[in-house]
């Protein structure tokens, strides 16, 4: 096999440059493009795209904000230590975007908010809530997208190209802050149309040569169970480096196995859900649709293309072990250590080793633009949606009187921020045992996020939740996550070599079964508190909850105070800027060339509409977001829904 | 009804044979079957739950329609309501309006 000389092969041929540069630029030009189509200086053109979208552009955008370079490169490693259970994350994903698009979505629109903290102060009232998610959103963020997203990319550009890596990752964020600061998020979801048909052209190339080295789809369910290293010392006992039995069943024994079936269908659905359902960038993209129909339609193609992974990236990941088993394979740590530069295991180069090795030259160009196309769309999306987080939620909350143009500079200027934090994370990530990436991600999220799932779902199924349930009910989800999470991370989660020393009280547990214990322990936890307190009357509630959700009737908001403020602050600002600029103009005339570039380039008109007035705000508030849909396309779009599970269900028995 | 319920019958058994020849020969079901079975299984659900659906929330959601259509109009004055039967090809005229028929059905004694 001619796996020592394909090591470090550069991508320096012309016809591999080609192909990257033409990547490039037409991501550059749809961006460019997208910039003229929207209007980019108002807070609903830059954050929501002007609600303008149709459903091709969200379907689009929801699957590639999702599918990030650790897809490729978690996936794939993971599907090459242990078979095809990983793709359970995927496929149990069908159905949470129908949760998403169905009973969701219909809620966040007709509650007229743009971020998803918003929704839950409008919801319960007060701010701890609101602050307390955005906060922990923020973080989840950081330290489970951004960083694994960066480290994946990190690997495979070690593998396929030998440039320095913080080169290699500062540039791809600079591309990737560049196209985001600039258009907002109608760039985004269009150049995600791009960057979706690049990642799936690609990938599928890759598949087919692959299967061609393998053998065929048989020949690779012969192998796998063959690909033992050859490397290997007697001590190391034998079920660490042997491929798992049930490497080819979705569903695996609850007890032994190493994603239990209960937590495969139901711990990845709660997970699933406050991915799909509650986070700020998915959700985003189906509050920028034109209308629920085309939210529905675009949750469909998403769906639909969420079958994908498994067969683009987990059968690869397994075709690369059974390739390059003293590689992928490796279990002796001098071995690993020399192969990928951790001792842990080398199962994260699965797919950068297949690119490198199988693909033709040229070719090599378009994979390298793939997985920049998958990085760059994932990064872009969150790095939007944690700028809306930030400028909606906690600026406002700063500064009330900050009006659109101060908003949106400030949007951009967060971004950078984050950028400077990500690249700063970069050594820790390293550090961190990269043997378990995919592991890492999932166990973190599996900590953190089953609260606030539990929470979303009542706060929109129970009219009874209120908000001391709420906030109580979510610090006492932390509190439960932290003791799981803080001697998980301390004792180290160990290897198969080397187990760690974590009392089985705590880590014994799995953890898909924790998350689903941690939901139904806070969801108890809330109601009980709820019972316990006063309700909220349902005229706070119209519109804000799913049995309400056609409700037609005036809402007295429960966070209207605060909003009142905000209004009066930003009437006030104005007053003094209109005495202030008639000073002005008189003195200096018209401004600089350089400022009138900048302002177009970033978006930013000159002209602010004025805060409205109180009769304005009421006269507002009575035109209510519309969420009917017309009876004909409701009843296609159900009926595919339908057909998208059937399929869903088929594949799924189909592995079992 | 009747030709589905025959064609549901055939197909339950065919399925039925090739599910006990599988398990004469002592192998496992094959990978197709089982994914068969399932949305057999889940479009049986999906039945089920739209029958539940429709006996439970039919009485329910009726009236309510009836009500949603009041409230649409926005103040229900009689030029309002005038308005939307007005016709589109002579500001004048009005369209004929259809007397919303009801699902009962009369049986001749």
């Amino acid at each position: 096999m001619e796996n020592t000389t394909a090591k470090h092969v550069t991508i320096n041929n012309p016809a591999d440059i080609s192909v990257i540069v033409g990547y490039f630029l037409v991501v550059i030009a749809v961006g460019i493009w997208s910039t003229f189509r929207t209007n980019r200086g108002t807070v609903g053109g830059y954050f929501l795209a002007g609600r303008t979208m149709v459903w091709w552009p969200v379907g689009t955008s929801l699957f590639a904000s999702n599918i990030g370079s650790g897809h490729f490169v978690g996936l794939a490693g993971t599907a090459a230590a242990s078979g095809i259970a990983v793709g359970g994350f995927e496929w149990n994903a069908l159905f949470i975007v129908l949760l998403l698009g169905w009973v969701f979505v219909p809620v966040y629109l007709t509650a007229g908010v743009i971020t998803m903290p918003q929704y839950l102060k409008k919801r319960f009232g007060g701010t701890r809530i609101s602050l307390y998610l955005s906060i922990i959103s923020l973080f989840l963020y950081i330290f489970t997208k951004i960083s694994v997203d960066m480290f994946s990319g990190a690997v495979f550009i070690q593998q396929a190209l030998g440039w320095n890596i913080y080169v290699a990752v500062i540039a791809l964020l600079c591309i990737t802050a560049l196209y985001t600061v600039t258009g907002g998020l109608a760039a985004l979801m269009y150049t995600d149309t791009v960057q979706t048909f690049v990642i799936i052209a690609g990938a599928f190339v890759l598949m087919g040569f692959s299967f061609y080295e393998v053998g065929g789809y048989s020949a690779l369910l012969e192998k796998y169970s063959l690909a033992l290293p050859s490397q290997r010392n007697s001590s190391i006992s034998e079920h660490c480096y042997t491929p798992r039995e049930d490497a080819f069943h979705l569903l695996r024994d609850p007890t032994t196995g190493d994603l239990p079936w209960p937590g495969v269908l139901f711990g990845i659905a709660i997970i699933g859900s406050w991915y799909w359902c509650t986070d700020q960038v998915i959700v985003q993209r189906c509050l920028a649709a034109r209308s629920l129909t085309h939210v529905k339609a675009g949750c469909i193609l998403c769906g639909y293309l969420k079958l994908l992974p498994m067969f683009l990236m987990v059968f690869p990941g397994m075709i690369s072990r059974v390739l390059y088993p003293d590689e992928v394979g490796c279990v002796d740590s001098g071995v690993c250590k020399e192969v990928c530069g951790t001792e842990v295991g080398c199962s994260n180069i699965a797919y950068p080793k297949l690119v490198v090795s199988v693909m033709p030259t040229g070719l090599r160009g378009l994979m390298l633009a793939v997985m920049l196309a998958a990085l760059m769309s994932s990064l872009a999306s969150i790095f939007n949606s944690s700028s809306t987080l930030f400028t909606m939620d906690i600026w406002t909350r700063i500064r009330p009187q900050a009006r659109d143009k101060e908003l949106m500079i400030v949007g951009r200027v967060w971004i950078l921020c984050i950028v400077a934090i990500s690249i700063c994370w970069i050594p820790v990530v390293q550090a961190a045992q990269s043997g378990q990436l995919f592991d890492y991600i999932q166990s973190v999220t599996s900590y953190l996020a089953p609260p606030i799932a539990a929470v979303f779902f009542l706060a929109i199924f129970v009219k009874r939740v209120n908000e001391s349930g709420a906030f109580w009910g979510l610090m006492g989800g932390l509190v439960m996550g932290l003791c799981r999470m803080i001697p998980e991370f301390a004792y180290g989660s160990g290897s198969c070599l080397s187990p760690t020393n974590c009392p089985k009280l705590i880590c014994g547990v799995h953890y898909l079964y924790f998350a689903v214990l941690l939901f139904f322990c806070t969801g108890i936890l809330v109601l009980f508190i709820s019972y316990n307190t006063p309700p909220i009357e349902d005229k706070h509630l119209h519109r804000l909850v799913f049995t309400l959700r056609h409700s037609k009737e005036e809402r007295v908001d429960l966070d209207w105070e605060e909003e009142e403020r905000g209004r009066r602050a930003r009437r006030e600002a104005d007053e003094k800027k209109k005495v202030v600029t008639e000073e002005d103009q008189i003195e200096r005339g018209e401004r600089s060339i350089m400022m009138k570039i900048i302002g177009w380039f970033c978006g930013i008109s000159d002209t602010q509409a004025p805060e409205p007035t109180e009769e304005e705000v009421t006269e507002a508030s009575k035109q209510l977001p519309d969420i009917s849909e017309d009876p004909l396309w409701k009843n296609l779009v159900n009926a595919n829904a339908l057909i998208m599970m059937s399929v869903a269900v088929y594949f799924w028995g189909y592995y079992a | 009804m009747g030709k589905t319920v025959t064609a549901l019958h055939g197909l339950l058994l065919t399925l039925g044979l090739v599910a006990a020849q599988a398990e004469k020969a002592g192998e496992a079901l094959p990978n197709w079957l089982t994914g068969i079975i399932a949305v057999g299984v889940f479009l049986f659900l999906i039945f089920i739950a739209f029958l539940v659906n429709k006996a439970w929330c039919e009485d329910a959601s009726k009236p309510e329609a009836v009500h949603n259509e009041y409230a649409m109009t926005n103040g229900s004055t009689r030029e309002t309501s005038l308005d939307a039967v007005r016709s589109s090809e002579d500001p004048k005229a009005y369209e004929n309006v259809v007397v919303h028929q009801t699902d009962e059905k009369v049986t001749e004694m």
